[in-house]
């Protein structure tokens, strides 16, 4: 089955992912709540929790997520197994659209999986995280930051060779992170603010307060679904 | 029966295969009734097209040399004889033109020629 | 449909350079067709043009009655690359398997047999085979689809002479299946033994075309020695392809009339007349060499 190759050819990749990124996240769970110097108590691991899904999860998912975008025909061209694939009865987009889906998701749950994992290490220290806290963070970060998965999408369409592909997408991601945070025009699409809107935050709880606002989240993932759709314009004109 | 093809000859390959069969037939190596190879077999023998086999085949079939059966190979026919004398002239024909053009190109006229032809039938038939 | 393949003036643009310069020809159903070309004048580039892995600049292309990268049509043929590469991830069994649910007349009973045939171990993984049973490999998923169209490119290349022969005998049993076979080849000798109608490329274009044994038949190289050779100018006349001097031996490759022409050299006091049969390479070279004297 196509999307059975599809998934197989990058579980791998997907799974040292997954790894790196809860490594990290449980890390800076502990390095957050060591900071404050204090034992455990139910509300360090608010603040330690809020600040790895914005701080630490945010910055290696935004690079995992490129990365689980690169791939694709030029991939495959490269190991010479192209005209194989093409001479298939299955279009360029069926096979986009497999790639492309399993991408995304894969990006959704490495996004996801680490931020739940956060009440359980709050959990098995005696401490509290709420789930739906990690849950709608997570959720929001996926969704608003399925951006950077579709860079990677689109670099490793127009760029050929794992490293040049990798380097570029890499230099993408820094420039989204970096240009919203330092240029002042642009200070209003970062999209950590986006995903983290400092006024969805109770400053003092740390947890997650009244109102959630997705417009910026929503701008992000159309801007994504651009990108994408530029992917597949391009993957279905090039000649491999 | 062994069948060697040169497919680099410039000679179609079906013709090899029916002066060899031919001649199979001619010096008694196949002989009234033998079976021949289906066509797929015999092209997956020589690893020929099988277009080749049926050309072959054809021919063979026209000057009556064999007979197709119809899902059942090809069988060597009788009366045969017939029709290999005039291919024999055919042939002949063409040594002839070839002769000709030769002594020609030697330099001798047509009368030279046909006295030396003279000449040696009837040196042929003395020593007999 | 009488063909199987058509194209007509068809382009390929690579910057400034012209890998295909308006390629017209047909490949007939039913038969086994080579495709000869050297290396870089254009066979590779028309094959991926047919499978729709490149997109041509102009000029058109069907296989099986359809444009090019119709996707119902990838159902009907087969196709075996240069490269041979297949997923090296995959097991013999897996990518067996995973190729048979694309085609419905795929046959398990050919499968079977081929793959007691090749001996291709079912749990190895595809890169550790050799690269003789990867070829083995690429053939079986082809051959087991009987589809109606097969295409090649250079299948016997990086082939030991026994291993090559073996896949000329599968193709060929392929055709009494009633496949039609389109195979590019640089290896004139393998297109002679089993090719029935022969394409032959140079620069983009097609240089000769034509079924082998009327091409076989057609052509004939007469060789006249004289004590003091006439100029080549004496011996331009129909049907007269390539003229050459070699000492005192005019050699004439004639495609027509090759008695009267034949009949100049006593005509002209030649010493000696031969007429010689013309094998492919022999005449695949002097037409890359008229075409370059040409131009």
């Amino acid at each position: 089955m196509p999307i059975r190759k599809v998934w197989r050819e990058s579980q791998w990749r997907f799974f040292f992912i997954l790894a790196a990124l809860l490594v990290v996240t449980g890390a800076s769970v502990f390095y957050n709540a060591k900071a404050e110097n204090v034992v455990v108590e139910s509300k360090d691991f608010h603040e330690a929790g809020e600040r790895t899904i914005r701080g630490a999860l945010f910055l290696f998912w935004g690079f995992s997520a490129m990365f689980l975008g690169l791939g694709g025909f030029l991939r495959e061209r490269a190991v010479g197994t192209v005209d194989y694939t093409l001479s298939l009865p299955v279009s360029r987009t069926r096979w986009f659209l497999y790639r492309s889906l399993i991408g995304a998701l894969q990006s959704m749950a490495a996004a996801l999986i680490p931020a739940l994992t956060i009440p359980v290490i709050a959990a098995l220290f005696g401490g509290n995280y709420p789930v739906s806290d990690a849950f709608l963070l997570g959720l929001r970060l996926g969704v608003g930051g399925m951006l950077y998965y579709s860079s990677g999408l689109l670099v490793s369409t127009v760029f050929a060779g794992d490293y040049a592909s990798a380097g570029i997408g890499i230099a993408v991601v820094f420039a989204i992170n970096n240009s919203t945070r330092v240029i002042e025009a642009l200070k209003r699409l970062n999209l950590q603010d986006a995903i983290t809107p400092p006024q969805m935050i109770d400053q003092s709880t740390h947890l997650i307060r009244g109102q959630m606002p997705w417009s910026g989240i929503a701008f992000s993932f159309a801007l994504s679904l651009v990108l994408s759709a530029w992917a597949w314009k391009v993957t279905i004109a090039k000649d491999f | 029966m062994v069948i060697r093809l040169n497919p680099s000859s410039g000679i179609p390959i079906y013709l090899q295969i029916v002066e060899q069969i031919r001649h199979s037939i001619e010096i008694g190596a196949l002989v009234e009734g033998d079976q021949l190879p289906a066509i797929r077999t015999l092209a997956e023998e020589l690893v020929v097209s099988p277009n080749t086999v049926v050309k072959a085949y054809d021919d063979l079939e026209q000057e009556r040399l064999i007979r197709l059966r119809h899902g059942a190979g090809a069988y060597v026919e009788k009366g045969n004889l017939a029709k290999s004398r005039l291919r024999r002239f055919r042939e002949a024909s063409v040594v002839v033109k070839e002769t000709v053009r030769k002594l020609r190109s030697m330099g001798l006229s047509d009368d030279e020629s046909r006295r030396l032809f003279e000449a040696e039938w009837i040196e042929e038939a003395a020593a007999r | 449909m009488k063909d199987v393949v058509e194209t007509r003036e068809l382009t390929k643009r690579f910057g400034d350079h012209y890998a295909l310069a308006g390629l017209t020809m047909t490949v007939p159903r039913g038969q086994i067709v080579g495709f000869l070309g050297r290396n870089g004048s254009g066979k590779t580039t028309t094959i991926k043009i047919l499978l729709d892995v490149i997109r041509r600049t102009s000029g058109e292309a069907t296989v099986l009655g359809e444009p090019t990268g119709s996707v119902a049509v990838r159902r009907r043929i087969g196709f075996l690359g240069e490269d041979k590469r297949l997923y090296s991830y995959m097991t013999v069994r897996e990518i067996i398997a995973f190729t048979r649910p694309f085609f419905t007349s795929w046959r398990v009973e050919t499968e079977t047999r081929l793959l007691m045939d090749f001996e291709l171990p079912l749990n190895r993984k595809v890169s550790a085979l050799s690269k003789g049973m990867r070829t083995k490999l690429g053939l079986l998923l082809n051959l087991c689809r009987h589809s109606e169209l097969l295409i090649l490119d250079e299948p016997s290349e990086g082939l030991d002479p026994v291993m090559a022969e073996q896949m000329l005998q599968s193709l060929v049993r392929q055709a009494a299946d009633g496949t039609t076979i389109f195979f590019s080849s640089h290896q004139v000798a393998e297109i002679e033994q089993i090719a029935d109608h022969i394409i032959a490329i140079e620069k983009g274009r097609v240089m000769l075309e034509g079924s082998l044994d009327h091409l076989r038949q057609k052509f004939r190289r007469i060789n006249l020695v004289f004590d003091d050779p006439p100029p080549p100018e004496a011996f331009r006349r129909d049907g007269v392809d390539r003229v050459i001097v070699q000492g005192r031996t005019i050699s004439i490759l004639a495609s027509r009339n090759v008695d009267e022409i034949a009949a100049l050299g006593p005509l002209l006091a030649a010493k000696s007349v031969d007429v010689q049969s013309v094998g492919l390479k022999e005449l695949f070279l002097e037409k890359v060499k008229g075409d370059h004297a040409d131009s």
